[in-house]
Formats: structure tokens, C-alpha cells, sequence
């Protein structure tokens, strides 16, 4: 008996202490990881600027909308935007509860927006205002062959059409070497730049990523080996491509009309 | 031999402890442990050579503190105090690498872990740490890790330059070069690791007189 005991009082003291001591660190460090988090996912959408988004500061730079559910604008960061404006957003987006609490125009994320129905949840778009021209960027979520994809889709509009001049692709578990070839490889990347979204006729077609590309203006290769990750770009670039459609019109028809 | 119950600060000994598992005792390609996660994150140099660090880290501090434990713990329950041990390692070891190696920690995802799972870990703490004093366990881990290391990064490096043509993220090899993709895949590492037993049977013939 009084051995048991012993046994008892043993766990409960190991047991104390690495709680203790792992709280203790997961309080010091978990502030500077949720930072490192943030900065990669700035980078991220920024990377998928042609020029890669060398120079631009995201804070400064990048404008953030926000789309509800319908495609509408809900919110729209200015120049003088106050803090109090973006917070009232938060505090009306934080309502929906499953543990999503913004407190930042970048913590906003497909991802975490997967958690709600779909008429709850909201959509993130990214004015960027560079030197020589101006960009919109916005933020697309597929599935993979072994789990989700996500990535960021820049579009520019030149002459009234809407065209991809960059992305940045990301994953979770894709194979190296065959789907994760979708972050990896530059070359992959690089066929987007200059795809039109529309065809000739005016439809819609986003950018098809195919075996063999047959039309040089919506169409890229596909990567041999990855078949189902391939299928998995092409769907999210239609898909979650045309849910910013409404959108992008609207703002192309400013644009054109201020011209 | 009489002289093996003497203990030294870092003598024959102790040497031996390090240098004993980079070649001889090998935990990979001589005991054939934590061979899942040397298939899985040698793909790239980089992320090889932060889980040699991470294994070594957790190997060394493990074997340290179990050794320092090892006449209080009640023989019942050594198991789950060493699993204990090694998990809380393993987690300090993810947070640091989120705070100061981030793009290591999403590289490796996963594998930081499933250190805990490496046979490696509990192996030296069941035949080691829990029979010898502190420090010699602390070296014997410290040995451990990096014989564990030591293969992680020749695969990795044979792996990267081969199969992208690059070394730790820098394109070596020009564009002549086609890299090979099967090289990148994890299967391509259970036969890189079956030539390296190859050859390291081919010149250690103590290994082989053995069995």
C-alpha cells in the first residue's frame, strides 16, 4: 500500500513540474511563433506578385477587403482607416464563435473561414498599390491529394480584361518532389503570369491546368506524376477564382469609368 | 575490465560513447532504428540537419535527466516516466523551432512530433540511461544523435543534389541537369540506405564477422 502511494505521489510531482515548466516556455515562445506565423502568411500573399513582391512592406503597402458571403463588400481598408472601424469588424466577425478570433486585417484566413456555413463566412482580397502597376490579389482554397492547398492569385487589369499576373501556391501534405511541385517549382508558377481569365467569347474559364495545354491564353501545363494535385489547382483556380467575380467587375467598372 | 569502473571527465570512455554510434553502433544502419523518419525528412539538407539537432537535443536530454531519476524511479512505471521525459523534450524542441526556425518548422511539420515515436529515444534510455551515471548518459546521447545525424544528412545531401540539383536550397548543378525526381521521393531513401549499410559492412568488417 504504502508502495503505491509512492508511485502516486511520483506522477503527480513529474507531472507538475513538466506542466509547469512547459507552460512556462509555451508563454515565452508562443508570442514570438504566432509572429514568425504571420509574417510567413504576408510574405506568402505577397509572393504572388510578378516581381515576387521585392520592396513592398504589407502593412504599408496592401490594402485588405473584406467580401462577405454573396461576393459583397463588407469592409474596405483606406489610408485613414482607424483602428476602432477594423475592431468593430472583428468584434461582429468574432461573434460566430469555433474559436476564430481576429484581432488583425491578415489574421483573416480561408482556413479558419472553412469552419463556418457557407453564407457565415467571408473572403479576404488584397489591394496592392506597386510602383509601376496595380494589383489585386485574392485568396483561393482547394484540396490536394492528401490535404488542403491553398494560395493567392494576383490579378491585374489591363484594358477592362482581368488577367493572373502572379500566384503562390502552399500546402500542407503534398508529395515532395511531385505535388508539393505546385510551392516548389518556379517554373510551374511562372506559366500563370499573363493567363487570361475570360475566353475570347467572354466567358469565364479562370485558368485551366491541363495535360496538354491547347490554348496558350487559359491554359498550363500540368504536373507529370501529380495528376490529382494538377486537378486540384485547376478546380480551386475556377472555383475559388469566380466567387471574386462580381467583385472584380465592379472594380473594373470604377476603373474604366474614372478613365 | 577494471579500469571501465573508473570514470573520467572525458576520457577512453567517454570518447567512446561518442564515436561508438557514428560508426560501430550506428542506431540506423547498424541497429536499424528511426529509419521512418530518415525516409521521411531527407529529402533537403536543411530540414536533415534541424532534425539531427532536434533528435540529438532530445537524445541527450533524455538520457541526462532519466539518468538523474534513474534510482528514484519506481521500476513499474519507468516506461511511462521516460515516455513523459521524452514528450515534454519534444515539446520544448517544437516550440523553440517555432520561435526560432520557423521555416524548419513548417518544412518538418509533423516529424518534430513524432521524435517521440524514434526508437532511438527510448532505446538508449531503457539500455543505457536507466544503468549509468548522468553525464556518460548525457555523452551517450549526444553520440547517438549525431550517428543518427551523421546518416540523415549524407542521405539528404545525395538526395538534394541529385534530385534537385541543389545543396541547402542553392542550385548547384546547371540547367544541363535534369533532376531526378525518384530521388526526392521517400522510397528513394530505403535504397540509399540499404547502399550505405552496404558499404559500411564493406569497411568495417566487424560489423559482419558478428552475425
Amino acid at each position: 500500500m504504502q508502495k503505491g502511494l509512492n508511485i502516486y505521489v511520483y506522477v503527480l510531482i513529474m507531472t507538475g513540474v513538466t506542466a509547469l515548466v512547459l507552460s512556462f516556455l509555451y508563454n515565452v515562445l508562443d508570442p514570438i511563433q504566432a509572429k514568425n506565423k504571420e509574417e510567413a502568411k504576408k510574405k506568402s500573399i505577397l509572393a504572388a506578385l510578378p516581381d515576387g513582391g521585392a520592396g513592398l512592406d504589407f502593412d504599408k503597402d496592401v490594402k485588405v477587403v473584406v467580401l462577405d458571403a454573396k461576393g459583397k463588400v463588407k469592409f474596405e481598408q483606406k489610408a485613414d482607416t482607424k483602428q476602432e472601424e477594423s475592431d468593430k469588424l472583428f468584434t461582429e466577425l468574432n461573434k460566430r464563435g469555433q474559436g476564430v478570433k481576429y484581432t488583425k486585417l491578415v489574421d483573416i484566413d480561408l482556413a479558419l473561414e472553412e469552419k463556418f456555413p457557407l453564407d457565415q463566412r467571408i473572403y479576404p482580397v488584397y489591394l496592392v498599390e506597386g510602383k509601376s502597376s496595380k494589383s489585386t490579389i485574392v485568396a483561393v482554397r482547394g484540396n490536394g491529394l492528401w490535404d488542403k492547398i491553398w494560395g493567392f492569385i494576383s490579378l491585374e487589369n489591363k484594358a477592362g480584361k482581368w488577367a493572373v499576373s502572379g500566384v503562390n501556391f502552399e500546402h500542407k501534405a503534398e508529395t515532395p518532389g511531385l505535388g508539393a511541385e505546385i510551392k516548389d517549382s518556379k517554373a510551374f508558377k511562372e506559366q500563370f503570369k499573363g493567363k487570361q481569365i475570360y475566353d475570347n467569347a467572354g466567358e469565364f474559364v479562370s485558368v485551366a491546368v491541363v495535360k496538354a495545354p491547347k490554348n496558350k491564353d487559359w491554359e498550363v501545363k500540368s504536373i507529370s506524376g501529380a495528376t490529382v494535385t494538377s486537378v486540384g489547382v485547376s478546380e480551386m483556380m475556377i472555383r475559388g477564382v469566380s466567387f471574386y467575380l462580381p467583385y472584380l467587375e465592379k472594380i473594373s467598372g470604377k476603373a474604366l469609368s474614372s478613365k | 575490465m577494471a579500469t571501465e569502473t573508473k570514470d573520467s571527465v572525458f576520457g577512453k570512455k567517454e570518447r567512446k560513447l561518442i564515436t561508438d554510434p557514428i560508426d560501430d553502433n550506428n542506431p540506423v544502419t547498424v541497429q536499424v532504428l528511426g529509419v521512418c523518419s530518415a525516409l521521411a525528412v531527407t529529402s533537403q539538407v536543411y530540414p536533415a540537419l534541424i532534425m539531427a539537432i532536434g533528435v540529438t537535443f532530445v537524445t541527450a536530454f533524455a538520457n541526462l535527466i532519466t539518468s538523474l531519476l534513474r534510482k528514484s524511479i519506481p521500476s513499474s512505471i519507468r516506461m511511462i516516466v521516460q515516455l513523459l521525459i521524452v514528450a515534454a523534450l519534444v515539446q520544448v524542441v517544437e516550440l523553440l523551432l517555432g520561435a526560432f526556425a520557423y521555416s524548419a518548422y513548417e518544412m518538418l511539420s509533423v516529424f518534430i512530433g513524432l521524435i517521440i515515436t524514434n526508437c532511438i529515444v527510448m532505446g538508449r534510455l531503457e539500455a543505457y540511461a536507466m544503468a549509468n551515471k548522468p553525464w556518460q548518459s548525457f555523452l551517450d546521447g549526444i553520440g547517438n544523435g549525431l550517428g543518427y545525424g551523421f546518416i540523415l544528412i549524407v542521405m539528404a545531401i545525395v538526395r538534394e543534389i541529385s534530385g534537385k540539383g541543389s545543396f541547402m536550397g542553392w542550385k548547384i548543378l546547371g540547367d544541363w541537369y535534369t533532376p531526378n525526381n525518384l530521388m526526392v521521393l521517400p522510397c528513394a531513401s530505403l535504397f540509399l540506405i540499404g547502399v550505405i549499410i552496404w558499404l559500411q559492412r564493406g569497411w568495417n568488417r566487424k560489423l559482419v564477422d558478428i552475425s
